[in-house]
């Protein structure tokens, strides 16, 4: 079996950025050998402080732009991806609304005075039409018919008979 | 039958004429609406509701029958002015015409007989008093 010298700089560099690039003997070699490991690791750990340096120290203007996971796409606002969907919603939304008892509630408790008051005097003159017809509802004719006050004759009680009367009627003469 | 039946409406009505007579008492209109009477009755909401049912029940119903009521009286009218009379018909529908009156008062005086219940015996009296001081619709 072939033995593996450790790895160069290149190859530790090659093991930071991506270890799979590496063949299999000198992944084994790094795996089994603290010298290259401590190496790798060493040049891992100065990165690492590096780019938590520049990050730290870099101007607000240079830094890369932080996007937050509920922006990134999946949790996005169903409005957002298709905007039909939310038009659709927003006008479910103001349906609702309108329906709604609350809504209802509030419209009955817009009566204003004014309004109370018309409608108070049109109701009384719906009521006094419903008088009417409940006195008599035939018309004026047919109800002077049987009202002899109305009748434009003059028509006597009995005890106020006078003669001429009773002679016209055939009553006694010579009583 | 339909005889007796109209001569229990007949009954029922003269039975609750002084009632009937009564009605005007009370303030036409959705007077529940007005803060005088609103207030001074303590009015809650939920019996302007109900109030406000009543009054719209009540008054299509009487708007129903009022028509009801003169489509009837035409017809008898027109019974009556015919060159050859019917005494039959021009009798049934006379008849008719008084069934239907009588549904007319006795609606009327449903709609009073139920708002005397909503209000309660005091508030229905007060609201008599507060109508006869009110000064609202002269």
């Amino acid at each position: 079996m072939k033995k593996i010298s450790h790895l160069d700089e290149k190859q530790i560099i090659a093991a930071v950025i991506d270890e799979r690039g590496l063949d299999g003997a000198l992944r084994r070699h790094l795996f089994e050998c603290p010298a290259c490991r401590a190496q790798k690791e060493a040049l891992q750990g100065g990165l690492a402080r590096f780019g938590q340096i520049s990050r730290r120290e870099a101007p607000l203007d240079f830094r890369k732009p932080r996007i937050s996971e509920k922006s990134a796409g999946v949790l996005r606002p169903a409005w957002r991806i298709r905007p039909a969907l939310g038009m659709g919603m927003a006008f479910a939304l103001i349906l609702a609304l309108l329906l709604s008892p609350l809504t209802i509630k509030r419209d009955k408790t817009l009566y204003t005075q004014d309004a109370v008051y018309r409608e108070m005097v049109q109701d009384e003159k719906f009521m006094t039409e419903i008088e009417k017809l409940e006195e008599n509802p035939l018309p004026g004719f047919y109800v002077d018919i049987g009202d002899p006050g109305d009748d434009g004759r003059d028509v006597q009680a009995p005890g106020a008979m006078n003669d001429d009367s009773l002679i016209q009627d055939g009553g006694p003469r010579n009583a | 039958m339909l005889n007796k039946s109209l001569a229990i409406l007949a009954a029922i009505v003269l039975f609750l004429f002084p009632a009937i007579c009564r009605a005007k008492e009370i303030p036409p209109g959705r007077w529940w609406h007005l803060p005088y009477f609103a207030d001074q009755l303590n009015i809650t909401d939920n019996e302007k509701d109900a109030l406000d049912k009543l009054f719209d029940y009540n008054r299509n119903r009487l708007e129903e029958l009022k028509n009801q009521v003169e489509e009837e009286r035409n017809e008898l009218l027109k019974a009556v002015d015919e060159e050859h009379l019917n005494e039959t018909s021009a009798i049934t529908k006379m008849k008719k015409l008084e069934s239907t009156r009588t549904l007319l008062a006795a609606t009327r005086f449903s709609y009073s007989l139920e708002m005397r219940k909503l209000l309660g015996y005091e508030r229905y009296q007060r609201l008599k008093t507060l109508y006869k001081n009110w000064h609202g619709l002269q």
